[in-house]
């Protein structure tokens, strides 16, 4: 792709996320966020938050989970025991823009689905009910390592695929330490490394993590545009740190930083520059210019052969030396 | 053989934060009792500082009964029943009673009944502990993992979730929490067709993983037995870089004490 090309489509899918990010547009009204216990979802939901607080939208952070108000949130209603009317009674009256202020943008953010499962039929119309057009998105948090609950209809559709078929867009979560270890692995063909509970050992839930591991999260997003075309793009978000000095964190606001995936410095493809000489020697390889002089005028042998194209290729061309003898009845060509 | 607290476990023993979770999961060679009798007497022993209410534990114990736990701890030098007497000690027996007869109400035994017996039961013992004083109690779950294998709450489908709404409604009455989990492999990871046990529980422990603080995963040695260790302790941390991650060895001895020392020692 020649260079103009590729940052086109890097501003571009820098946008896009960006848009998804901080809710402009009426982006993705129903964001998946799909995450495991190796990369818990919670830094994507702070990023959301912090932004959705800059720019002055309602937070409304339905905690099925959770016991503490997170700081950032405005509204926080807790999902345990009720059941999905009750729910949605309860947060309706957050969502419905009031008259006063019309264009009020709310993000709703569930930390977690998994409770509100038990009948997946029933999610449709729930999640409809709570996210009206044009102001309001809503963030779910599906953990993928949990396993299903036997259903009472085996043939309805599993809940992640109502799910994933109902959202505008899927963000797939994985830590930046493990992608760059599968991808070190990958480079010197190999076998991926396993993590935590996919490893075997008995007993390992989780995968260690040295605090020199780069600090990140990857997030393969697929995103449904209105128009109906799916874009797909890996990217890093780096969380802000929190040991930034306070006039950074001012600066930035708090905001992590994004980039695409491919333009980590471990998964470009860019060819390195030229290194001149790269073997060390001890004597010198390079040319003079009388030697490179030289060489240009070197004419090579056969040449002659070699100017007439077709039949002619293959001719024999013979130099008498001074021993040699030409008889004429012999040597005839 | 070291009775007292294990000098590399300290920064992860002092007392939690508001409102945290720590998990402790053991396999079927490597089990938790040593670990949580240290943060018990860890608790016990913090010492009290002038203005702040003092630490009491409550611990639910559903399959050990209140006698090894005597036993455990006097081995720590730490005598449960003077510090109930003062107040700062309380145990819930979670087994004995659970399935007996006296315990149904009115012959018929109803959808749930057990789990909100024992709810009612932990509810009680908190608020004996925390009367009056105020207290910050933190309460210390010894394998409730067992309670969703024998409850009836939810069919026995949704036992899983039961149980995880109980604990998080005691959660929100505790300072904090401390829980141990079996995570042997058939438990956590079910098979192809998995029995409704192995679901329920991997959903129960999975579920309270996300929701951990902290998890310190025992594991058998990985190379096999050895005479002088006993097996690995894992202490993750939940993922904001706070507490950093660290494997360690332990050798639990014979007359209690436990020895927690680095590879290579």
């Amino acid at each position: 792709m020649s260079p103009s090309a590729a940052s086109h489509h890097r501003s571009h899918s820098l946008l896009l996320l960006q848009k998804l990010l901080n809710l402009r547009d009426k982006a993705s009204p129903l964001t998946l966020i799909l995450d495991n216990l190796e990369q818990p979802a919670h830094p994507v939901l702070n990023e959301f938050m912090t932004r959705a607080k800059i720019s002055k939208a309602k937070i409304i952070f339905i905690a099925l989970s959770t016991l503490k108000k997170p700081p950032l949130a405005d509204v926080f209603i807790r999902g345990r025991h009720k059941s999905l009317q009750q729910l949605a009674s309860e947060i309706i009256p957050h969502v419905t823009p009031s008259p006063s202020s019309p264009n009020q943008k709310n993000i709703l953010l569930f930390d977690t689905i998994h409770p509100l499962l038990s009948i997946p039929s029933h999610l449709p119309s729930f999640l409809q009910s709570i996210i009206p057009p044009l102001t309001t998105s809503c963030l779910l948090v599906y953990h993928t390592d949990i396993p299903l609950l036997p259903q009472s209809n085996p043939y309805t559709p599993t809940p992640l695929s109502v799910l994933t078929h109902l959202s505008t867009s899927i963000l797939t979560l994985t830590p930046l330490s493990h992608v760059l270890a599968t991808k070190a692995a990958e480079n010197k063909s190999l076998p991926a490394p396993v993590f935590g509970l996919h490893s075997s050992r008995e007993g390992v839930l989780l995968s260690l993590r040295s605090p020199s591991s780069p600090q990140g999260v990857v997030i393969t997003m697929e995103l449904r545009r209105k128009s109906g075309r799916v874009v797909q793009e890996k990217f890093v978000l780096f969380p802000s740190p929190p040991t930034t000095t306070a006039q950074h964190r001012q600066q930035t606001k708090g905001i992590g930083g994004v980039i695409l995936l491919s333009d980590h410095p471990a998964f470009s493809t860019e060819t390195t520059e030229e290194e001149g000489e790269g073997i060390q020697a001890t004597f010198n390889l390079g040319l003079t210019e009388k030697q490179r002089r030289d060489r240009e005028g070197v004419v090579l042998p056969y040449f002659d052969a070699q100017t007439e194209v077709g039949g002619g290729g293959g001719r024999i061309l013979y130099d008498m030396g001074r021993e040699d003898d030409f008889d004429e009845e012999e040597d005839e060509i | 053989m070291s009775t007292t607290t294990p000098h590399l476990l300290e920064p992860y023993l002092s007392l939690p934060r508001e409102t945290s979770l720590i998990v402790l999961s053991s396999i079927l060679g490597a089990s938790t009792n040593w670990l949580l009798a240290r943060y018990i007497h860890s608790y016990l022993k913090t010492p009290s500082v002038e203005g702040e209410p003092e630490v009491a534990v409550l611990l639910a114990s559903f399959l050990r009964d209140y006698p090894f736990f005597q036993q455990t701890l006097s081995k720590l030098s730490l005598d449960l029943d003077s510090e109930a007497r003062k107040g700062r000690f309380a145990f819930v027996d979670g087994l004995t009673g659970l399935f007996l007869p006296s315990q149904r109400s009115g012959g018929r035994l109803q959808d749930g009944d057990d789990l909100r017996a024992v709810q009612r039961q932990i509810g009680d013992a908190l608020a004996g502990l925390d009367a009056g004083r105020k207290r910050r109690v933190v309460l210390v779950l010894d394998q409730p993992d067992f309670l969703v294998a024998s409850t009836s709450a939810g069919g026995g489908e949704g036992a899983g979730i039961a149980v995880r709404d109980v604990i998080l409604d005691l959660r929100e009455k505790v300072h904090s929490c401390v829980v141990t989990v079996s995570a042997d492999d058939p438990l956590v990871h079910p098979p192809v067709a998995p029995t409704p046990l192995e679901t329920n529980h991997s959903w129960f422990v999975l579920s309270l993983l996300h929701e951990a603080d902290m998890l310190c995963a025992l594991r058998l040695l990985d190379t096999g037995t050895a005479k002088d260790v006993s097996g690995v302790v894992r202490i993750t941390s939940s993922r904001d870089g706070e507490t950093e991650d660290r494997e360690y060895l332990y050798k639990v001895g014979g007359h209690g004490g436990a020895k927690v020392f680095e590879r290579g020692q």
